[in-house]
């Protein structure tokens, strides 16, 4: 029976998915109930499972597709910190976005895809080998088609347009590397320490060059440069969609994506010894110092927080690709720290655009006294981001840098402080001129927004300080990769 | 051995009662297709359970009598043929859609006759009863073409008769050299042919009137026509049927031919990577939906041409199983996708794409039906088209076969730009759509669109079924 | 006495800025502002200081500590930080942004007093950098050009003091393996670990060159900011530095050179800087330049020479409280002249600003006379080489420091009243002024000092008073005046103009999406002549390439005719 937990927490999201495509648009209650019951449903059975996860259980339920192939769900301590990640902040998205699209259109399509977007996500995180991870990973482009082209203007098609030739080719890298792979080593499942250890020298060029299309692939989605072109572009989509975009479904799922490809499919050792983890962590390098680059110059606050992404999601790649176990856990732990920091960030300025009408960092000024709470948990968030203690940010920093120290690569910390530099450059103005300038004379009155959009930020701010603060608590973030850590590298 | 006989003459009879009476044709017609399905469903379950089967009719044996072989591949194909019915028939049973598209009088026995001899098609196995049951199919195609009697379509259908002939004068060429140089037209045959002169150039003429029935490129010049003029429920099943017939006998002749065929090989893989690259040319430039759809015919057709010429013949079985699995996925997709082309332009009023942001209207569970078909045919997962994409890619690269690989990718990024053109309008909303814009009402075409769509891309969860069903030969 | 917990002392601070979310509570937590330090006044007076605390959950494993170097640093922080605490309460009565002002000033009161009983280098950082962020609200606050400019200045200051910090920290920490701040001390970190703590450290001390910020702060923020800047951050900066360096285990020649370098010149710089000011608070601030220069110069003494440490290290602890009280003193002074009329209450107020200012400056009997006295018996143990030069260093720092006190008293004096300052503001100051006149009867253990106050002493104040009574009598014969500097001296150069709001916030028309466009292909014209031509040469050909290729020699045909007919 609990065999079957993956399928439920997948189903959760994937079944109702089509009933609410299926609904009219105007049955809102009930379309509400049902999102919210499921996400509600999902949360407590992820719960259910990471405890068992914790206590030493093992799931996994599959079936064949052809021979060779077969969709396998599984769940160990990776998929479960991602698992948490999304179906938290599901629920609480899905409450934001409840509240930011009332009286819209499309509500049925938007939710549908919502869910299904989850759907994809649970999936990415459940998936016991490469072959489903794909499957799902390409679901996700799909399902959050849709979701980009919402607002149905001429932009939102040309963002979708850019966002599909971005991810489809990603998508096409990262097919094309899987079924080399498959045709290489047969089927590759999801093994702790990896499953090409033993492959033979011969094949170390092919197996190279998957690599690189595999994390070519992923690395469209993990927004590393320069494959990060849709994500400042796919701003035009509403609020809950970048913050869920940016913070859980998409960005995530590459950065998912490397971590697996690294550690369960090649395996560190691997990895190292065919030398292309100095190379990653280049790569993730140069991301994290041109995202901030870039976010200093936008002035359109979403854009600002986008090219914020790219930099920010690199450390988990940074983490993961400098081969050490402390790393590794700064690496882990970011990927929910980054998650809850930026999706504060978004539902803030989610709100500041709905509220007062503000999209622009030189129009944020005296927005600390127009919308004390929602600045107040978007300061949160920046400084999370600037890696200021004792917010989340600063500890996946601290031991990213300790993990560069382990491997003997002193640059990891000129860089850590070369970016906290940046990042500082580019959210200190806007807190500044939210915290200490007065509010323009001619401001917009303030619509109203309900508790269903001032709730949520407020939720992941206190996540914020709270996976800090808490940090060596044991069902903490950083708890939790430690333990993850000790499976990979033990 | 009962169902092999049965699911050939059922729809044969039905056919000549529909055609007998008008009044009858669409009850009968219903019941006739749903017997089929479940024949088929019982004919791939005894397949499945008991191995191939040969049927001797009249108890005739090779060479006098005529001979049914169900093996795997035959029952995947019927049952392929009866699940795209069923849904064609919802349709067509529709009584709301417009009365020129599906006359009771002609559609219906056009339908089952087409059905009928597409099944004996599938099931025979010997040259001649392929030619003669090919030539019925013909036939009827015409007809279904024809259908609406619009200019357009008559003309369409004349080219498509034309050509049609064309094809099967080289068939009946190839035939009847084969018979001469072989004795005897058994399938089983083939490869004896491949060891003479004669036989070979009698495979050439067989492969060559194929190529023009199945609309290889560049042998396709009939086929935009006629699939984009004829009517929806037609359109679906030309496309995702009767084109399937020439590969399926194609398929036959290249597993029995063994390595011989080679430059035949060759040609179709060549000819499938040059259709891919044109139809989805002219899909990208099409205007019209139901164009753009054909186009995206000649392009698939195209692909499963590509992966049956560089399957080496039954010994290795990936390539080949990689090709029916695209088969089935293309004649679910493109029937769905003709049957939602149907229902949008009956909503519209056109089928141009530019004139699909209708400010009055939204859209409505066709187009959703559209989209879903795109996923499938673009090959993303989890459908039946990336299964097939999948084994066959695997396949090409332990060959070290690059360059197709590079084609094959080539085409699915092709076709993900044409297909996107429509999907992206099937997006529409915000500014595009007025506010008090209506929704379009939920008609049986729907319900036949999304569930085609819906099973294409179920079908790739469960492709584990027909990958079984393959694994059964006659032995 | 009764036993405070030590955790206590930041987080009376922290719950209290917790209490501010709610609107309600609002007015009360404000009233109690000055009384949330005195939580660490307590501790720190507490005998026996309160036990270590260990919490293992939070953060990184944190603990907290009452030890003997970060006792007096608490107890003077804790004072400062409650006088200035009250001033604000009294000044800002009527802003309309002062609730964002005392939020700021708890966060600053909290990470100020946290990080000197941390114990481990998570938690030191994280207050540290609480410290300095909230402190840049209260330099922000006023909102004015200068404000935002002074505020640029600091957090560009603040923030790069905070990574360099962090990276020097985090080196450290690897270095040893350990999390505990006193490990940072140890002889196995790396000496480009300890160079980039101090550098961090020293950012926050204000030592030449990183010291720009500190006269613009100084001068940007309400005054009661600026006391708890200069007495109580500014010391942080000093204890973070007593507390990493290695000092009192061995010499370490180069750092002590290139520290003592920064010291004199910050000794220097900081009165012929200072004395082209018009602001008093940044004349004041410069002030503190000198006087922490002073402090490095101690380190870099005791860094020298290791012997000497045990007799420097009491005497810095009771340079910085004496400098804590004064500075203190005269900053919370400004609103009370602003509060005075010109007039006889002036001349009384000024009289009474003369005492710190005089302490400062090393007059006898006063806290600055023994601080002093204690410095130069620890130096005197550390004579040798470059020490020599010291005994000119102290007094060119006391000569400085005098010279600045009267630049900043005359401007003080001439400075216009300010109607809308309550005249409440003074008692702080009054108790403040009272604390230091207090100051050398509350050391508890004065540092022995082998020189009573001598006439030495007051030399360096009469010679500024001698010169500026010159430069009057020559300004006012020549009719001159001096040119004032502008606020942040090179920065000034570089100060971004202030650049014109946008009109309107368009952005360009989007170019329409290809999604979206209509392509036309040509007509469809089905031409069966060429599908004919097609048909017949697709077939000929091949047909004629089977022909022309054999059947393969290595395939053997498996079923012969014969076979099957």
């Amino acid at each position: 029976m609990s065999d079957l937990l993956p399928l439920a927490i997948l189903l959760t999201s994937l079944g109702v998915a089509p009933v609410i495509l299926a609904l009219p648009d105007h049955w809102s209650r009930l379309r509400t109930a049902l999102n919210l019951g499921a996400a509600t449903i999902k949360v407590a059975l992820v719960a259910w499972l990471s405890m068992a996860v914790a206590s030493g259980a093992d799931f996994g339920v599959g079936i064949a597709i052809a021979p060779g192939l077969s969709l396998e769900l599984q769940a160990d301590a990776l998929s479960v910190l991602f698992l948490a990640l999304s179906s938290v902040l599901w629920l609480l998205t899905t409450i934001y976005a409840v509240g930011y699209l009332e009286g819209g259109t499309d509500r049925s399509r938007f939710f549908g895809f919502f869910s299904l977007c989850v759907a994809s996500t649970v999936g990415i995180a459940m998936a016991g080998n490469l072959f489903t991870f794909l499957v799902f990973f390409e679901l996700l482009t799909l399902a959050t088609w849709p979701l980009v082209v919402h607002r149905g203007s001429a932009e939102a098609h040309r963002a979708g347009r850019i966002y599909l030739i971005y991810t489809l080719g990603g998508g096409l890298a990262l097919t094309l590397g899987t079924i080399w792979l498959y045709a290489l080593a047969g089927d590759v499942p999801f093994t702790p320490r990896g499953v090409l250890g033993d492959l033979p020298e011969t094949h170390r060029a092919s197996v190279t060059a998957i690599f690189v299309l595999l994390i070519a692939g992923v690395g469209v989605k993990a927004a590393l440069v320069p494959l990060h072109g849709w994500l400042p572009v796919s701003m035009v989509a509403p609020a809950p969609v970048s913050a869920l975009l940016h913070a859980v479904a998409v960005v995530k799922s590459g950065a998912y994506g490397i971590m697996r490809i690294v550690y369960d499919v090649y395996g560190v050792d691997t990895v190292q010894a065919l030398g292309l983890a100095l190379p990653l962590a280049a790569l993730a390098a140069l991301t994290i110092l041109w995202g901030s680059i870039r976010a200093l110059r936008q002035d359109d606050l979403k854009k600002r927080l986008a090219y914020s992404t790219v930099s920010q999601v690199s450390y988990i790649t940074l983490g993961v690709a400098l081969i050490s176990p402390l790393a590794a856990i700064g690496g882990l732990a970011h990927l929910i720290h980054q998650g809850i920091m930026k999706i504060t960030l978004f539902l803030a300025a989610g709100n500041f655009a709905e509220a007062r009408g503000v999209k622009t960092v030189s129009a944020m000024d005296g927005m600390g006294r127009l919308m004390p709470g929602t600045t107040l948990a978007f300061t949160i968030g920046a400084l999370g981001m600037i890696g200021i203690p004792p917010l989340a940010g600063f500890v996946s920093k601290w031991y990213l840098g300790a993990g560069g120290l382990d491997v003997g690569q002193p640059a990891v910390i000129a860089l850590l402080a070369g970016s906290s530099l940046l990042n500082a450059a580019y959210f200190l103005p806007i807190l500044q001129r939210a915290w200490f300038r007065p509010p323009p004379e001619d401001v917009v009155p303030k619509r109203g927004i309900g508790w269903m959009l001032v709730a949520p930020p407020a939720v992941t701010a206190a996540l914020v300080v709270a996976a800090g603060l808490l940090a060596n608590a044991p069902f903490s973030p950083l708890g939790w990769t430690r333990f993850i850590v000790s499976l990979e590298y033990l | 051995m009962t169902e092999a006989s049965l699911i050939v003459s059922l729809p044969l009879l039905a056919a000549v009662v529909t055609a007998a009476s008008a009044r009858v044709a669409r009850p009968v017609g219903l019941i006739a297709t749903a017997a089929n399905a479940a024949l088929a469903i019982l004919l791939a379950r005894r397949v499945l359970a008991e191995g191939a089967q040969v049927t001797h009719l009249g108890g005739w044996e090779a060479p006098l009598g005529i001979a049914f072989e169900t093996d795997g591949l035959a029952a995947v194909m019927i049952l392929m043929a009866a699940i795209v019915g069923v849904a064609v028939a919802v349709q067509a049973s529709d009584d709301r859609t417009p009365r020129s598209a599906t006359d009771p009088g002609a559609f219906w026995p056009l339908w089952l006759a087409t059905l009928g001899a597409m099944n004996a098609l599938f099931l025979s196995a010997d040259l001649f009863n392929l030619y003669v049951t090919f030539e019925i199919l013909g036939l009827a195609a015409v007809g279904l073409t024809a259908l609406t009697g619009t200019r357009r379509a008559l003309r369409a259908a004349f080219d498509y008769l034309s050509a049609g002939l064309a094809g099967s004068l080289l068939l009946l060429l190839g035939v009847a050299l084969a018979y001469a140089a072989a004795g005897q037209v058994d399938l089983s045959v083939v490869p004896a042919l491949t060891e003479s002169a004669q036989g070979r150039i009698s495979l050439a003429l067989i492969f060559a009137g194929l190529a023009v029935k199945a609309a290889l490129f560049p042998l396709h010049f009939w086929m935009p026509a006629a699939h984009s003029s004829a009517a929806p429920v037609a359109s679906a099943l030309l496309s995702a049927l009767v084109v399937k017939a020439a590969i399926y006998v194609a398929l036959r002749l290249s597993l029995d031919g063994g390595i011989g065929a080679e430059p035949l090989r060759v040609a179709m893989a060549a000819a499938g990577a040059g259709a891919m690259l044109w139809g989805s040319w002219h899909a990208l430039r099409a205007d019209r939906l139901k164009l753009l759809v054909a186009h995206s015919t000649v392009a698939q057709v195209g692909l499963i041409s590509l992966a049956l010429g560089v399957a080496p013949g039954a010994a290795d079985s990936t390539l080949w199983h990689a090709a029916v699995l695209l088969m089935l996925s293309h004649a679910f997709a493109k029937a769905a996708m003709f049957l939602a082309v149907g229902r949008i332009a009956e909503e519209l009023g056109h089928d141009r794409i530019s004139g699909l942001n209708r400010e009055e209207l939204r859209p409505g569970a066709a187009e959703f039906a559209f989209a879903v078909a795109a996923v499938s045919l673009i090959g993303l997962p989890p459908t039946a088209g990336f299964v097939g994409k999948w084994v066959l890619i695997e396949g090409l690269i332990d060959r070290d076969a690059w360059i197709w690989v590079a084609l094959v990718f080539a085409g699915t990024v092709l076709s993900a730009a044409y297909l996107s053109r429509v999907v992206s309008r099937c997006l529409r909303g915000g500014p595009h759509v007025a506010p008090g814009a209506r929704r379009p009402q939920w008609r049986a075409g729907d319900v036949a669109a999304l569930g085609l769509a819906v099973s294409a891309l179920l079908l790739g969860l469960g492709s584990a079924l027909p990958f079984a069903l393959l694994e059964i030969t006659v032995t | 006495m009764i036993a405070v917990p030590i955790w206590l002392v930041p987080a009376v601070p922290l719950a209290l800025l917790v209490a501010f979310c709610v609107p309600v509570l609002r007015p009360g937590v404000r009233s109690l502002v000055p009384i949330a330090p005195l939580a660490g006044l307590l501790a720190a007076l507490a005998d026996p200081v309160p036990a270590p605390a260990r919490i293992d959950w939070l953060m990184l494993g944190t603990e907290f500590a009452m030890t003997d170097l970060g006792r007096p640093f608490v107890a003077f922080t804790a004072a400062l930080w409650s006088l200035a605490g009250w001033q604000a309460l009294r000044l800002l009565r009527d802003d309309p942004a002062r609730d964002r002002f005392f939020a700021c000033m708890l966060m600053a009161m909290a990470g100020n007093l946290g990080l000197l009983v941390a114990q481990d280098i998570a938690s030191f950082y994280a207050f540290f950098a609480a410290m300095s962020l909230s402190s840049w609200g209260l330099v922000l606050h006023g909102m004015g050009a200068a404000q935002r400019f002074a505020g640029r200045v600091y957090i560009g200051f603040a923030i790069a003091g905070e990574v360099v910090l962090f990276a020097g920290l985090s080196l450290a920490s690897f270095a040893t393996g350990d999390t505990r701040l006193a490990a940072t001390a140890g002889p196995e970190v790396p000496a480009l670990a300890t160079a980039l703590m101090a550098a961090g450290l020293l950012v926050k001390l204000g030592a030449v060159p990183l010291h720009l910020w500190l006269p613009l702060a100084h001068a940007a923020a309400p005054a009661p900011a600026s006391a708890v800047l200069s007495g109580a951050m500014l010391k942080a900066g000093l204890f973070g530095l007593m507390t990493i360096l290695p000092l009192g285990t061995e010499a370490e020649p180069g750092a002590a050179a290139t520290l003592a370098a920064i010291a004199l010149a910050g000794l220097i710089l900081a009165p012929c800087l200072g004395l082209l000011h018009g602001d008093p608070k940044a004349v004041l601030a410069y002030s503190s330049v000198g006087q922490m220069s002073l402090m490095a110069l101690g380190l870099a003494a005791a860094l020298a020479a290791p012997a000497a440490w045990p007799a420097i290290a009491p005497a810095l602890v009771l340079l910085a409280a004496h400098h804590a009280f004064a500075k203190a003193a005269l900053f919370l002074g400004v609103p009370t002249i602003w509060a005075t009329a010109r007039g006889p209450a002036r001349s009384a107020v000024l009289v009474l600003l003369a005492l710190p200012a005089l302490a400062l400056a090393g007059m006898p009997a006063t806290s600055g006379a023994t601080a002093k006295a204690a410095l130069k018996t620890g130096l005197d143990g550390a004579a040798d080489g470059w020490l020599v030069w010291l005994e000119p260093a102290l007094f060119a720092a006391s000569l400085g420091t005098a010279l600045l006190m009267i630049r900043a008293l005359i401007l003080l004096a001439g400075a216009a009243p300010k109607p809308d300052v309550a005249a409440d503001v003074s008692l702080p100051w009054l108790a403040m002024s009272g604390l230091v006149v207090a100051g050398p009867w509350l050391v508890p253990d004065p540092p022995v000092t082998d020189a009573a106050a001598g006439l030495s002493d007051l030399a360096p104040i009469v010679v500024a008073v001698a010169l500026a009574v010159g430069v009057a009598v020559v300004l006012r014969g020549a009719r001159l005046s001096v040119a004032t500097m502008p606020p942040g001296e090179v920065l000034s150069l570089v100060a971004r103009r202030p650049e014109p709001e946008p009109v309107l916030a368009l952005s360009a028309p989007v170019r329409r999406g290809h999604a979206l466009v209509v392509r036309r292909s040509r007509p469809l014209t089905p031409r069966p002549e060429r599908g004919a031509l097609a048909i017949l040469f697709v077939a000929a050909a091949l047909a004629f390439a089977m022909a022309v290729t054999g059947p393969e020699t290595t395939h053997e045909p498996e079923t012969p005719m014969s076979d099957t007919l």
